[in-house]
């Protein structure tokens, strides 16, 4: 136990040291990504990996949490900062809203996901429809370097609030999946009818889980607006939204730790790099990205961190065999 | 509201819920046999708006001509899919199929862009006047033929279900896959065949909507989501239902149109997909909820 | 404990990877900005070539192409030893975070200066991050008004913003009526409902009254949507003398279409930047509905010889007609050059300095020299209104660009 905290301690000092090996904006940029996708696939994982509710509109989240920080900014000229916390409360409302119809309703399986799908093409179209919102404008966030704003001058400050945020998601996940809670979401995802009759109280704890996961999801939404300071309904309430936070999930392993930030190690360069060497020809990036999608899956279907515990438990099954030998002999 | 645009509102709302319906067949008999939501449907359909298109401009052979030609095509293509790929991860969890349509959807798209480029293509059907007028109302042609096809199609296919020997089978399966192959059924078989009929049915539907829509290689975003709402209204593996699910859509659009403001009508399909969800979950007509 | 040594051992890979394969493109460019003078000059052209934007980003990174190989074939860069240029191309997928990227990108390779985005929810953070970099950026199309509103110094737009587009239609608008027997005032405006769309359709609700417009009301819709039945359902019951129009390419046409079909004829079919009814497909394969159908657009002009060159020889090239975004990509691209030239070096900053004193005359565009004002906004830009002919488009305004008159009202 010990010795896998200094492993991660070592991780983490040496992701820390990034901004120190590069002063490229490039990799500052990419490595950035990574961190924002890991965490906001993280605060998906809680709900759709632990509990097993397959959201598929978690840009409700995103975009809430996008919308609210800069909403208070660019009219009450309150700092995204608060911003970040009204929008995770208000994030949390919805999240209850939500989960109250779909789980009161007993909503499963695919049409759990179809219907936060719905939830969130609601959202968008309610967002393009009102005057309040900009309609389909977005909004336009200013630029500055006021840390206090949640502006940064160089890419190193965003750098250290995304890592800082992501390690607080990701150790809120640990915690839960640690806890009491989390024994009990993944009850729920095993068989929902069994843990019940064992007396979990699955509504109850399902709507904790969808709580906790909007509000995490929406500070990620806060830090893209701030990050990129330009925000329209599409880019933080559409289908592409939902789907980007899901797959690194997907691809590092769902219902894991390590699964979201290993998916987002992997499919932030992925893009980066269909389009590097197949960029040339407009489409077949996405095509090979799309291929690749396609056989991760096939080959990897419980993700990178499933398949390693996978290889791993074979292996020193293996190992205990030899020695087992090696004793006989 | 005048009786004029309510009934033209009617009629237009009818003849979109049609085309709705008819999108959402070959993805209801995907769903309802195999439990895949196919995401790539809406890029299969594509494909079938490619096929006719090509047939149109290469050798002038007008799209109602060249529908079968684009089912046969997309059949081989949906059963290589549902073999090369959907049959390999049987086991996996559901939401892994999904994300492989996905993947798919990305590839297809994007080959056709790489293939046939981004144009907007369109086919004309010069033989049939556009639009056929009554008592002050209007009539699309083709749209309305697209919609008495959808109305074939799924009185078609709830007999062929009903009826044959690989319907039976194909209900079977979609009911309870273990009991079929106990009987007898050839499970693996029955998935090509429906995955297979599922693709076909996205190509006649694609075939059917080249003559009053733009085939690129992005169309199929237009119909997909309006696609799964439709089917679950519909309930699964229902065509009966599909072609009145998507009635329901299409007329509470055209109305929700006229009668509210801004771009507010796209929410009248959510609103009544998530109320149907949350109230009677198995679909219109479903019996029992699942 | 092994497997956590695997996994940081990936991550790692990883990360070699991505730097080993920049660096393989590093090698040529290492020199930064200022690529060595003898070799050739980098120029990015951002746009969204695949996505449901792909048919216009493609068409306008062929004309920034040939803008390139134009110059090339002139000899190159006169005053850098005859420099020849090099297209270094980037798809921005239309996302945000992918521009932003992409612009990083050009700026690894070495580019002096980036001609794009096309989406305006793009150009305003690729902007931005190109005003980091410091890197010559000039916008060919991007309609928000603040993308020049933020004090940037490398950000020029050659397209006039929304607020202008808005100001030419009314301005057409009042002059068709002030020589027509029937004056038309009131209308609908239909317009897609990305921020192209309802920047333009909102400035013109704005201004309306001035100029004796009367806005019945306002529809939008999604350009991807299936069906506009039910906007052509309100259109005809409220029986408006104009259409006001903005979309792209298949809304417009299925707007126009069922229109055509419905029982209500309006009197006048304006486009204001329409994506359709400057299109060369709507003239060719929409003939019997396309008749007399006006647009107010930022196109070529007629009249300009070299327009015509440049307009044939795209087609004969790429096999597209070159629509407005071409033409304004080619001018971005050309105005770039011309900066490029006139600094007689490839630093960033000097030619910058080249772009804010740009006058340009020798252009393909109906307006006066091209130049910026200190927000790096084209001052000049004028917008043409044509009208449709048989299929084919006539310039019918303003007076000096004009091939025929206007018909209006068109029934």
């Amino acid at each position: 136990m010990k010795k896998s905290h200094i492993f991660y301690g070592i991780g983490l000092i040496l992701i820390a040291l990034f901004p120190f090996v590069t002063d490229n904006q490039y990799f500052m940029h990419i490595a950035i990504l990574i961190l924002y996708y890991a965490l906001v696939s993280q605060a998906w994982n809680i709900l759709s990996g632990y509990a097993g509710q397959f959201s598929f509109g978690h840009a409700i989240f995103f975009g809430t949490g996008a919308y609210s920080s800069a909403i208070l900014l660019s009219k009450y000229n309150i700092s995204p900062w608060i911003g970040m916390f009204i929008g995770a409360i208000i994030a949390i409302g919805i999240a209850l809203l939500i989960g109250f119809l779909s789980f009161r309703y007993k909503l499963r399986g695919a049409y759990f996901s179809l219907g936060t799908l719905a939830f969130a093409e609601i959202l968008r179209i309610l967002v393009q429809n009102m005057d309040y919102f900009n309609k389909t404008l977005g909004i336009l966030l200013p630029i500055g370097d006021n840390p206090w704003l949640f502006q940064f001058e160089s890419r190193a400050g965003y750098f250290y609030i995304i890592l800082i945020l992501t390690i607080i998601v990701t150790v809120v996940a640990y915690l839960i999946s640690k806890s009491r809670l989390g024994f009990n979401l993944i009850a729920i995802r095993e068989n929902e009818e069994a843990a019940q009759s064992l007396g979990v109280k699955t509504f109850k704890n399902k709507m904790i889980a969808i709580a906790i996961s909007g509000a995490l999801t929406s500070v990620g939404g806060t830090f893209y607006a701030q990050y990129l300071l330009y925000i329209d309904p599409p880019t933080t309430f559409g289908n592409d939204v939902s789907i980007s936070i899901i797959l690194p999930a997907i691809l590092g392993g769902m219902g894991t730790i390590l699964g979201p930030f290993m998916g987002a190690i992997i499919i932030v360069p992925l893009g980066e790099l269909t389009s590097h060497f197949f960029g040339g020809f407009a489409g077949i990036h996405l095509m090979v990205y799309g291929l690749i999608l396609v056989l991760v899956i096939l080959f990897l279907p419980e993700g990178l961190v499933g398949w390693f515990q996978e290889k791993m438990r074979s292996s020193r099954l293996k190992k205990e065999g030899n020695q087992n030998d090696i004793t006989e002999t | 509201m005048s009786v004029e645009l309510f009934f033209q509102s009617l009629i237009d709302g009818t003849l979109m819920g049609g085309i709705y319906g008819l999108v959402a067949i070959g993805l209801t008999l995907i769903f309802g046999v195999m439990k895949i939501i196919n995401f790539a449907q809406g890029a299969l359909m594509m494909l079938g708006m490619y096929v006719s298109y090509w047939c149109f401009a290469i050798l002038g052979i007008s799209p109602y001509l060249s529908l079968p030609l684009s089912a046969i095509i997309l059949f081989a293509i949906g059963m290589t899919m549902q073999r090369g790929i959907l049959q390999r991860m049987a086991g996996a969890p559901d939401h892994n199929q999904l994300l492989v349509t996905l993947g798919i959807t990305l590839f297809i798209e994007n080959l056709a862009l790489v293939i046939f480029k981004p144009d907007f293509r369109s086919v004309t059907v010069d033989s049939l006047p556009a639009s056929l007028s009554f008592f002050n109302l209007n009539i699309h042609t083709t749209k309305l033929i697209a919609f008495l096809f959808a109305i074939v199609l799924a009185i078609g296919l709830f007999y062929f279900l009903k009826k044959t020997f690989i319907g039976k089978a194909i209900r079977a399966t979609s009911i309870n896959s273990q009991g079929a192959s106990l009987v007898g059924v050839n499970i693996t078989k029955i998935n090509y065949i429906a995955f297979g009929l599922g693709a076909a049915l996205a190509g006649v539907a694609g075939s059917l909507i080249t003559p009053f829509f733009y085939t690129s290689p992005t169309v199929g975003a237009s119909f997909i989501l309006k696609g799964f709402v439709v089917v679950v209204l519909g309930g699964l593996g229902n065509f009966i239902g599909a072609l009145v699910g998507g009635l329901l859509i299409g007329i509470s659009e055209a109305f929700g149109g006229v009668l509210l403001p801004g771009s507010l009508k796209d929410l009248m399909t959510y609103l009544i997909f998530i109320i149907i969800l949350l109230l009677k979950p198995s679909g219109l007509f479903g019996g029992k909820t699942r | 404990m092994k497997k956590r040594g695997i996994l940081i051992n990936l991550v790692f890979a990883m990360v070699l990877l991505l730097a080993a394969c920049s660096g393989s493109e590093g090698g040529t460019s290492s020199s930064g900005p200022a690529s060595g003078e003898g070799d050739t000059i980098k120029i990015g052209s951002l746009h969204p070539l695949s996505g449901g934007l792909a048919l216009e980003g493609q068409e306008m990174r062929d004309a920034v192409k040939l803008a390139i190989e134009d110059k090339n074939a002139a000899g190159g860069i006169s005053s850098i030893d005859g420099a020849k240029l090099e297209l270094i191309e980037a798809d921005h997928e239309g996302t945000p975070e992918k521009g932003v990227s992409e612009v990083q990108k050009l700026d690894r390779e070495g580019v002096v200066g980036i001609v794009g985005a096309y989406s305006s929810g793009v150009a305003l953070p690729a902007t931005q991050e190109a005003e980091r970099a410091r890197l010559p950026f000039v916008v060919d199309i991007g309609s928000a008004d603040e993308i020049t509103e933020r004090g940037f110094k490398y950000t020029f737009r050659l397209q006039p913003a929304a607020s202008s587009f808005s100001v030419d239609f009314l301005e057409f608008f009042q002059d068709l009526n002030e020589n027509a027997e029937e004056k038309l005032s009131s209308a609908v405006i239909v317009h897609e409902d990305s921020v192209f769309g309802t920047s333009i359709a909102e400035a013109i609700v704005e201004n309306a009254d001035g100029y004796g417009l009367d806005v019945l009301e306002v529809l939008p819709h999604a350009s991807s949507t299936a069906d506009l039945s039910s906007t052509i359902n309100k259109i005809s019951s409220l029986k408006p003398d104009t259409v006001i129009v903005t979309t792209y390419l298949r809304d417009g046409v299925m707007l126009v279409e069922g229109i055509e079909n419905s029982n209500f004829a309006p009197k006048a079919i304006i486009g204001v930047a329409n994506g359709a009814f400057s299109n060369a497909s709507f003239f060719k394969d929409y003939q019997s509905i396309n008749n007399l159908v006006m647009d107010v657009n930022y196109t070529i002009n007629p009249h300009s010889e070299l327009a015509n060159d440049v307009k044939e020889r795209y087609k004969e090239a790429y096999g597209r007609e070159l629509g407005p975004n071409g033409a304004y990509s080619y001018m971005a691209t050309t105005v770039l050059i011309d900066a490029i030239e006139r600094a007689g070096t490839t630093d960033r900053a000097a030619i910058q300095k080249a772009l804010t004193e740009t006058n340009l005359e020798e252009h393909i565009l109906p307006q006066d020299a091209i130049k910026f004002d200190e927000k790096g906004q084209n001052i000049n830009a004028k917008a043409v209104l044509n009208q449709i002919f048989d299929g084919a488009p006539k310039v019918v305004g303003p007076e000096e660009y004009k091939e025929t008159e206007a018909v209006y009202p068109r029934n």
